[in-house]
């Protein structure tokens, strides 16, 4: 794996948002590395800075108030914060797109569905008005919506029918990189399972690679093949699926799966982690995770982990591992 | 008993925060005050009475000793459009209080009973709310004759059916609210249900909604005044001195200048202070 | 669809009648009656009473109401003009194209201006555009169209002589009325647009919308202004009525012979049938206006749309 090419490499990446109340450090110094065609997932609770990295990938931050601090997001050889806006445009919905999480409000309520998908290669391609529409027509059987259905409009359809035509909207163009923000969380669990199917189906079948934003390791146990832990704006573990599910090292990883019910092992007690992420308007200066940590010791509390390599691509920001390979 | 008040005071306090933190609503508030105030103390201020005439003075452009000029019976425009205030801003407020007070109490028991009373009522409020406010007005004025006490009666029931409509509204939906099933189940009679519990929920709506109308019911009367039906000569109503001015508006601008502008003024901080009002006991209707 | 259609002209019969009463009642109250505004002030007592006779003055009110509807209903007439004597419904119509297009212009004029401002509020948030935008348009409503109109008449009339102050021989007349008449009421269509446009810019599918790539432009216009359309529509639909109210005075400043100043002439007149007829008329058009406002909303709307037929299929389906 390690042979393919990368494509897309987020280096040192930091994003504040600046308000009158107070600056949050929603995102502070995240590396990320993508290879073409892999799934990687970034994992982390909610405020934990997951969306803003999707959103600076896309040069879609709201500014103000987010602010990047440092920091560069290389694609195609170029970084990807320097571009002209034109030049993001060009990029965004074509090499680059995302879904989002809530497909109840990402539908345009007053356009038709077939439009909204054939907006998309009307804007990167040139084709003509009918081509674009018969594209729109194909990529809807793709992902399992009758083309007949082009001219219906967002209300008309179901939860999970919305999703399938928000990531029919994402796939268009057939983009190299597909950034997929918490896809099946507003979705019944049924539903969830039949979505994420698809996404690895088409994946297949496109070579897209996907960054798969979630906090469920359900669905990362599913689809990804590396994985990026992330708190208060942090890396804190980053690894491959294995490294992360059967070695898991970091203190704050290992919460996460202590907190999730087992199949395997029904009478295993849930141990949820104590405490509240730290507000990333006031982070504490050490360790992001002392408050919280059950093997916290007085150097945590005073400087801040490096992310340390374990192993050949295991990292991990803890004075303490848990364990090693 | 005590706490609760302690808790309106705070609201109060709250409020008034909230309606001072634009600057233009605090300029709004001031005009209006001085404005109240000039009128108020039009018979000390006024250097001349509103109806002193002296034709060999007609058309004196302003100077020192009449501020705002003369008018073509050579009487003291300053004058006339402080006592024209007097009428203006006394039939807006009481106009509108009155409207306010049977508007609110018709809809309030309209709403809260129901039944063929609220059915009649409302096809009643349907047909007059059927034509633009200033129509009805206008047909009002003209069958009951020119005069202040006719206009001001147009311009009350103009206004009656929109108070009835928005009082009804929020009573049906503050009766279909939990603690008005608390209320009852406890055997409040229907005066301390209404009292205790209607109306000051409706209230915040009702300030909004008062202050607005004080500047609609400012102008329609001016209107009715320009068109010739309402406040007739010699009283100096603004609608009806902008209306005798306008023959004269190429030479002597002035004229119609002074009570138009007192008409803009007032009509402006009443609206503006509206709009701060409304924002104030509603942030979320902030923007 | 249709059937919601004929459902709300159906509503609209009682509240007509209602109106036709209501302005029958007042105009009865009113000083003087018919015959003396026939025959003048100076006329004998005598013959007052023998026209009286004559036109059925002196039966009851409510057989007076009757044959004043079986006329208006079977012939379409609303009676004679006492000034002139010639049918009122004629004279009428001969005036409401006048009416109708100062009022349809005034709507323009003031969507076209309340639009644009409230856009560029919107997408220029909080910076001194929108603050200037927000004051101006707070003058506007605060000044009464007969000020703004003898203002604009001083200005471009008076002082610089480019545009006539009265009458309506050609386009030029109707610029000064028009201009008159939105900037009173452009302030609040410019509110609501403002505020739909701020609500829709935070939705999710206008992000969904950048995220494909789509540039400013359209997002303005194809996504966010096209979704806030409809309380948009709401408050042109509010302002319709009220222009078509407040041309009656605009016509009065500028000498437009429409229905309103036909009847303020007449009131002044004791015109009576003219002015009652004037009444059902502007009335009727209110009614019109706010029914087509309704249904403009489901053509911009979906889901308001397929909200109506469903309704009507449902009743249907009850009836059957």
């Amino acid at each position: 794996m390690s042979e393919k090419e990368t494509l897309i490499e987020v280096k040192d990446l930091t994003v504040h948002y600046v308000l009158h109340s107070g600056t949050s450090e929603a995102v502070n110094h995240i590396s990320l590395a993508m290879k073409k065609g892999e799934t990687l997932g970034l994992v982390g609770e909610t405020g934990a800075g997951k969306t803003t990295v999707a959103l600076s990938i896309m040069g879609l931050l709201p500014v103000p108030p987010a602010q990047v601090k440092s920091g560069e997001i290389i694609f195609e050889g170029q970084d990807i914060l320097k571009l002209s806006e034109k030049e993001k445009k060009k990029i965004r919905g074509n090499k680059i797109s995302m879904i989002f999480q809530d497909p109840m409000t990402a539908l345009n309520p007053i356009d038709r569905v077939g439009d909204q998908i054939a907006e998309g290669i009307m804007l990167h391609q040139s084709v003509s008005r009918k081509e674009a529409m018969q594209k729109a027509c194909d990529i809807m059987e793709m992902v399992g919506i009758p083309a007949v259905r082009y001219s219906e409009y967002p209300h008309q359809f179901s939860g999970g029918m919305k999703q399938r035509i928000v990531i029919a909207m994402a796939l268009v163009c057939n983009p190299e990189l597909l950034i997929a923000d918490e896809p099946t969380t507003a979705l019944d669990v049924t539903i969830q399972a039949q979505v994420l199917d698809m996404i690895n189906q088409l994946k297949k079948k496109l070579g897209t690679s996907i960054l798969l934003i979630t906090h469920d390791f359900g669905v990362v146990a599913e689809m990804c093949e590396r994985v990026a832990v992330i708190y208060a704006g942090e890396i804190v573990e980053a690894g491959t699926l294995e490294q992360i599910f059967e070695f898991t090292s970091h203190p704050y990883t290992q919460g996460l799966f202590q907190s999730l019910p087992s199949l395997e092992d029904s009478k295993a007690k849930l141990i949820p982690i104590p405490g509240m992420m730290p507000d990333p308007a006031d982070l504490p200066e050490g360790c992001k995770f002392a408050d919280r940590c059950p093997v916290c010791e007085e150097r945590c509390r005073k400087t801040l982990p490096p992310l340390a390599e374990m192993e050949p691509e295991h990292l991990v920001r803890c004075f303490r591992p848990l364990k090693a390979k | 008993m005590n706490q609760k008040r302690n808790k309106t005071l705070l609201r109060i306090r709250e409020f008034f925060r909230l309606l001072f933190r634009k600057k233009i609503t605090v300029l709004a508030l001031a005009i209006f005050l001085v404005l109240v105030v000039m009128v108020l103390l039009a018979p000390v201020i006024a250097p001349y009475g509103y109806d002193d005439q002296d034709i060999s003075r007609a058309f004196t452009s302003p100077c020192r000793e009449f501020l705002f000029g003369t008018d073509k019976l050579g009487r003291d425009i300053f004058s006339r459009v402080l006592y024209g205030g007097r009428i203006s801003l006394s039939i807006g407020i009481i106009a509108t209080l009155i409207a306010s007070a049977v508007g609110i109490l018709l809809g309030a028991v309209s709403g809260y009973y129901g039944g063929w009373f609220d059915n009649v009522l409302m096809r009643l409020f349907d047909v007059l709310m059927s034509m633009p406010p200033i129509l009805l007005a206008i047909a009002i004025s003209a069958s009951l004759g020119n005069g202040i006490m006719n206009a001001a009666l147009a311009v009350i029931v103009t206004a009656i059916p929109m108070k009835a409509r928005l009082a009804r509204g929020q009573v049906l939906t503050i009766r279909s609210q939990e603690y008005m099933e608390a209320a009852i189940a406890t055997n409040a009679s229907t005066a301390q249900i209404i009292f205790r519990h209607v109306l000051p929920n409706i209230l915040p709506v009702i300030i909004v909604q008062i202050t607005l109308t004080v500047a609609g019911s400012i102008t329609t009367v001016a209107s009715l005044s320009y068109l010739g039906l309402g406040v007739q000569a010699p009283f100096p109503e603004w609608g009806a001195m902008l209306s005798a001015g306008r023959s004269y508006l190429k030479d002597y601008p002035y004229v119609i200048l002074a009570p138009g502008i007192a008409l803009l003024l007032t009509l402006f901080s009443l609206n503006v202070l509206g709009d701060g009002i409304r924002d104030a006991l509603d942030p979320r209707l902030k923007d | 669809m249709a059937r919601y259609i004929g459902k709300r002209v159906l509503t609209m019969i009682p509240v007509l009648i209602g109106v036709s009463l209501l302005i029958f009642l007042l105009l009865e109250l009113a000083p003087g009656d018919a015959a003396q505004s026939i025959l003048g002030d100076y006329a004998s007592e005598e013959s007052l009473n023998e026209l009286r006779e004559e036109m059925g003055l002196n039966d009851p009110l409510i057989v007076q109401y009757g044959r004043f509807m079986k006329d208006l209903l079977l012939k379409g007439d609303l009676g004679n003009s006492y000034q002139t004597g010639r049918p009122v419904l004629e004279t009428i119509l001969e005036r409401y194209p006048m009416t109708i297009l100062v009022a349809i212009l005034a709507v323009i004029a003031t969507a076209l201006l309340g639009v644009t401002t409230g856009l560029l509020s919107a997408v220029k948030q909080y910076s001194w555009i929108d603050n200037i935008c927000t004051v101006i348009g707070m003058i506007g409503v605060s000044s009464p169209s007969f000020f703004t109109g003898l203002i604009l008449i001083f200005i471009f009339s008076g002082k610089l002589g480019w545009l006539p102050a009265s009458g309506s021989y050609g386009p030029q007349y109707f610029i000064l009325p028009i201009i008159t008449m939105a900037f009173g009421s452009c302030a609040s269509q410019m509110r609501m647009t403002r505020s739909a446009m701020l609500e829709v810019m935070r939705q999710d599918y206008i992000r969904t919308a950048k995220a494909k790539g789509q540039g400013d432009k359209k997002i303005v216009f194809h996504h966010e202004l096209r979704n806030a359309l409809v309380p948009i529509i709401t408050v042109i639909g509010q302002q319709a009525g009220v222009l078509l109210g407040g041309a009656m005075i605009v016509e009065q400043i500028f000498s437009i012979p429409g229905v309103g100043k036909l009847m303020i002439d007449s009131i002044g007149t004791r015109d009576y049938p003219m002015v009652r007829g004037g009444v059902l008329f502007i009335a009727l058009s209110f009614s019109v206006v706010n029914l087509l406002v309704d249904l403009a909303y489901s053509t911009v709307d979906p889901r308001i749309r397929s909200q109506l037929v469903h309704q009507s299929k449902k009743k249907k389906g009850a009836s059957a």
